[in-house]
């Protein structure tokens, strides 16, 4: 056997013996009586890499601004050829009450080498605030570690299907995994939360008077997305068949354009990439009765959407105020969870991507 | 106060911290004078020394050494063979000895021997006329767990007890009922106004009693375990004693008999399986396989040392309990101990109903019970899990707790369980052991789920879990059937 990997430094607070993981938490409190410790949740972020723990050590520290929580990062080494456990103890601490009171949440790194059976979740899971749900963020592909024994114990997932670089079979992964647990957790896909602002804009859209004039006329949908975020402008197209009842024709759906039919027409669907660093900066539904357009400019906290109908135009702006990881997640988390719509929309993106092979 | 084997873990770990401590709190009688009884040679010096390096470990407080100074001299170690009569004469003269140097003439004789030595201590004592006070003063007995592994065994011990102490004077030292977090389960239900009227069947969904120990057999216990078993070990006394407390009638008042009575009622409440298929369909029995604990790889437990290899002694063990009374028909009590699990916890949840689904939770499967839990250790506390509105325009809810922790909310630390039970013995106050009746009551119960995993034929399956795990599926499936599950713990 070798021995456990050689860990860069990582700032992650106090290195504590595992045995000893829930006295050094009290101690922790007890040092300074003047914080408060706050947890509604907990929180963990699971990752396959070290490098990984010192980002999200600061994307808990944004996290748990709005979300008081018990944070338990992460990081599992199965490659190790000798399973070993070391943990680490912080908390984040924000001022609260104008300034008088200082609110805390803990957080517990765990860097688990080497592959055991229940390794993760008997380690992990022990270390639960018993009654507080737990939202449970999958970085990266799912591994052999996404397993019933683990996804039991969630209540919350938190993804990034976006990050996958072959999607579709993780979304099948994913699926699969919900229907056994008999859609004991909800979904949070964070690629899916990066349109949600692109979503409401639409729908608010197509709240104006006139424009179910525009919808019956729509003829063209054109959606432009950023580098790496095509899953993204695949999944904010699915929600717009799925709202208008569109229905997929049969051909090629996984390429850049595709038809869909309405009723009594075909709509043209075009997708291309960007410069623009947001997920979709940019979506274009035209056709005889007029159009929206939903523009997203750099720097802009606003989505700007346009129609224009019989020579008329009007605009809204729609507050669009998540970009990062954190924000996203922090958006997630104020909101509740429609997880069978979501994976109704996935069968959508499913055949926009190709299908799953079973 | 006279303890026999004090060269056991026992003395050193627990009773003696447990008198340091009592006498850094300033209540321990000044008069006391504690006799180490035991068959190894050392002299005074040595034991005390034994003892305080142990104190410097282990001590609740710390260690002062000023006040230890003062305290072991209080301590003496007297050599002796249990079945030795000349060896009780001679602690006898002692005893006479420190009482003329004025340690008042009362007697505790605590016994933390090997069981098979209990009924020869006893008879020894009597022989000696130790078991008789002066006038005036008191002769009490301590008598460490197990006290019996069956109903005969205990009929037996208890017999023996009582040809040299009364009942009165038997202290059968059971110290989860020493720990705070116990003593206030009285506390919660009786002093509260508004939980006794929903401690019942009407309100009350189900009870789940949990201890969770992440060891195996490390420093030689596979020894005495592999005889004994968890059941044995830790559901016949612990883990019954709490249930009688959450399951009791209010008592008439708070003495020793008031309390004990209610708690026997329970007992005798307690529906005892049928058959082999009974315990087979409402116990789960399991041994830990190989797996990993605290992110260390664990042998199983058949592998651990000093276990026979093809042994049939349960580590883990789930129960599904019914009583027999008003209060709680229809309300099952869920048991679970086990070795190897993910952590240590010991702790009492009481589920409530949930509500209707008819407002907030309409056409939903959400957890919604509230759910009250009594946390025994560690991090002694209670909790009460509620919905909470989700601020924002929609009325989504979100289950919260209300926590009480005792480490936070009184200044001081809870003392040790040995503490409070040590006092109670020396000032006569029976409340927190178990008397004898209790103790038979609680093997005629378990004896039944004994006889049931050792019968010829029809014997229930052993399962099996991976160590580090929360124990084995089928103990699961003992609540899924019944639309429920373990709490997380």
């Amino acid at each position: 056997m070798t021995t456990a990997p050689e860990l860069p430094a990582l700032e992650l607070g106090n290195e504590v013996p595992l045995r000893e993981l829930d006295k050094q938490l009290k101690l922790l409190w007890e040092s300074n009586e003047a914080r408060t410790k706050a947890s509604l949740a907990n929180f963990a972020i699971y990752s396959e890499s070290v490098d990984a723990l010192e980002g999200n050590t600061e994307l808990i520290r944004e996290v748990t601004r709005e979300h008081a929580c018990r944070a338990l990062l992460i990081a599992a080494l199965p490659d190790a050829e000798e399973v070993s456990v070391r943990a680490w103890i912080t908390a984040h601490c924000q001022l609260a009450a104008g300034g008088k009171k200082s609110i805390c949440s803990e957080q517990i790194s765990f860097v688990i080498s080497g592959n055991s059976p229940g390794l993760v979740s008997n380690t992990v899971f022990s270390y639960l605030d018993s009654d507080l749900p737990l939202t449970f963020w999958w970085q990266g592909p799912f591994s052999g570690r996404w397993e019933p024994h683990l996804y039991a114990h969630i209540d919350r997932l938190v993804i990034d299907s976006g990050e996958w670089a072959d999607p579709l079979p993780q979304l099948c992964l994913l699926e699969k995994a919900w229907l056994n647990a008999k859609g004991d957790f909800s979904v949070n896909d964070l690629t899916w939360t990066r349109v949600l602002h692109l979503r409401l804009a639409l729908a608010a859209a197509f709240d104006q008077p006139g424009a179910a004039g525009i919808l019956r006329g729509l003829e063209e949908v054109s959606i432009s997305y950023g580098a790496g975020n095509r899953l993204a402008a695949k999944m904010l197209a699915a929600w717009i068949m799925d709202q208008t009842g569109w229905n997929l024709e049969s051909g090629q759906p996984s390429e850049d354009v595709f038809t869909v039919r309405a009723r009594d027409r075909e709509i043209t669907f075009r997708f291309s990439q960007s410069d623009d660093p947001r997920a979709v900066s940019l979506v274009k539904l035209s056709g005889t009765g007029g159009g929206v357009t939903l523009t997203h400019e750099t720097g802009s906290a606003f989505i700007n959407a346009r129609l224009t109908s019989e020579g008329a135009s009007s605009e809204i702006l729609t507050p669009c105020p998540c970009e990062t990881p954190a924000e996203l997640v922090t958006e997630r988390l104020r909101r509740g969870c429609n997880t069978p719509r979501y994976f109704r929309i996935l069968r959508t993106v499913r055949r926009l991507l190709g299908e799953c092979r079973n | 106060m006279v303890i026999f084997g004090a060269s056991g873990d026992l003395t050193s770990r627990k009773l003696v911290p447990a008198l340091y401590n009592i006498a850094a709190d300033g209540e321990l009688p000044p008069t006391l004078k504690v006799v180490g009884f035991a068959r190894r040679e050392k002299s005074h010096e040595s034991f005390r020394t034994e003892l305080e390096e142990m104190n410097k470990k282990v001590s609740r407080q710390g260690h002062d050494d000023r006040l230890w100074a003062s305290f072991s001299q209080s301590i003496f170690y007297h050599r002796s063979e249990f079945e030795d009569a000349e060896g009780y004469q001679r602690l006898a003269e002692l005893l006479d000895g420190l009482d003329a140097q004025g340690a008042g003439g009362n007697r505790l004789f605590y016994l933390s021997t090997s069981p098979d030595y209990f009924p020869i201590v006893l008879e020894q004592l009597k022989a000696a006329g130790l078991h008789k006070a002066a006038d005036g003063k008191w002769a009490r007995v301590v008598i460490e767990k197990p006290f019996g592994t069956d109903l005969e065994t205990a009929q037996t011990l208890n017999r023996a007890v009582h040809d040299t102490f009364d009942e009165r004077d038997t202290y059968r030292i059971d110290h989860y009922l020493g720990k705070e977090t116990a003593q206030n389960i009285m506390v919660l239900r009786f002093a509260n106004a508004i939980f006794e009227p929903i401690w019942n069947s009407r309100y009350i969904d189900h009870v789940q009693i949990s201890c969770a120990e992440n060891l195996g057999m490390e420093g030689g216990r596979g020894g005495y375990y592999d005889k004994a078993g968890c059941l044995r070990d830790m559901v016949q006394n612990h883990l019954l004693q709490l249930l009688s407390l959450v399951a009791m009638e209010p008592p008439t008042d708070l003495s020793a008999d008031g309390v004990r009575d209610e708690k026997v009622k329970v007992f005798r409440s307690l529906r005892h399986f049928r058959d082999s298929a009974d315990v087979a369909a409402n116990v789960i029995r399991a041994q830990y396989t190989e797996g990993t604990v605290n992110g260390k790889p664990a042998v199983g437990f058949r592998q651990e040392d000093r276990i026979n290899p093809e042994s049939m002694t349960e580590a883990y063990v789930a129960l599904k309990i019914s009583i027999d009374t008003w209060r709680w028909e229809g309300v099952p009590f869920y048991l679970r101990m086990g070795k190897q699990l993910p952590k240590k916890t010991t702790e009492i949840s009481i589920h409530f109903k949930r509500p209707p689904h008819v407002l907030f939770n309409k056409g939903t499967e959400d957890d919604s019970a509230n759910v009250l839990v009594i946390r025994i250790q560690p991090d002694e506390g209670i909790s009460l899990r509620i919905q909470s509105k989700i601020p924002g325009p929609a009325a989504r809810t979100e289950r919260v707790k209300m926590d009480f922790h005792y480490s936070t909310s009184f200044g001081k630390a809870s003392p040790e369980a040995y503490e409070r039970l040590l006092l109670d013995a020396m000032s006569g106050d029976a409340t927190l052991f178990a008397r004898g009746d209790e103790v038979e009551h609680a093997w005629r119960y378990i004896d039944v789920i004994e006889n049931a995993w050792h019968a010829e034929s029809g014997t229930p399956p052993m399962c099996h879990y991976p160590a580090g795990s929360w124990g084995p599926p089928e103990a699961d499936e003992l609540l899924r059937r019944d639309g429920r599950e373990w709490r997380r713990l």
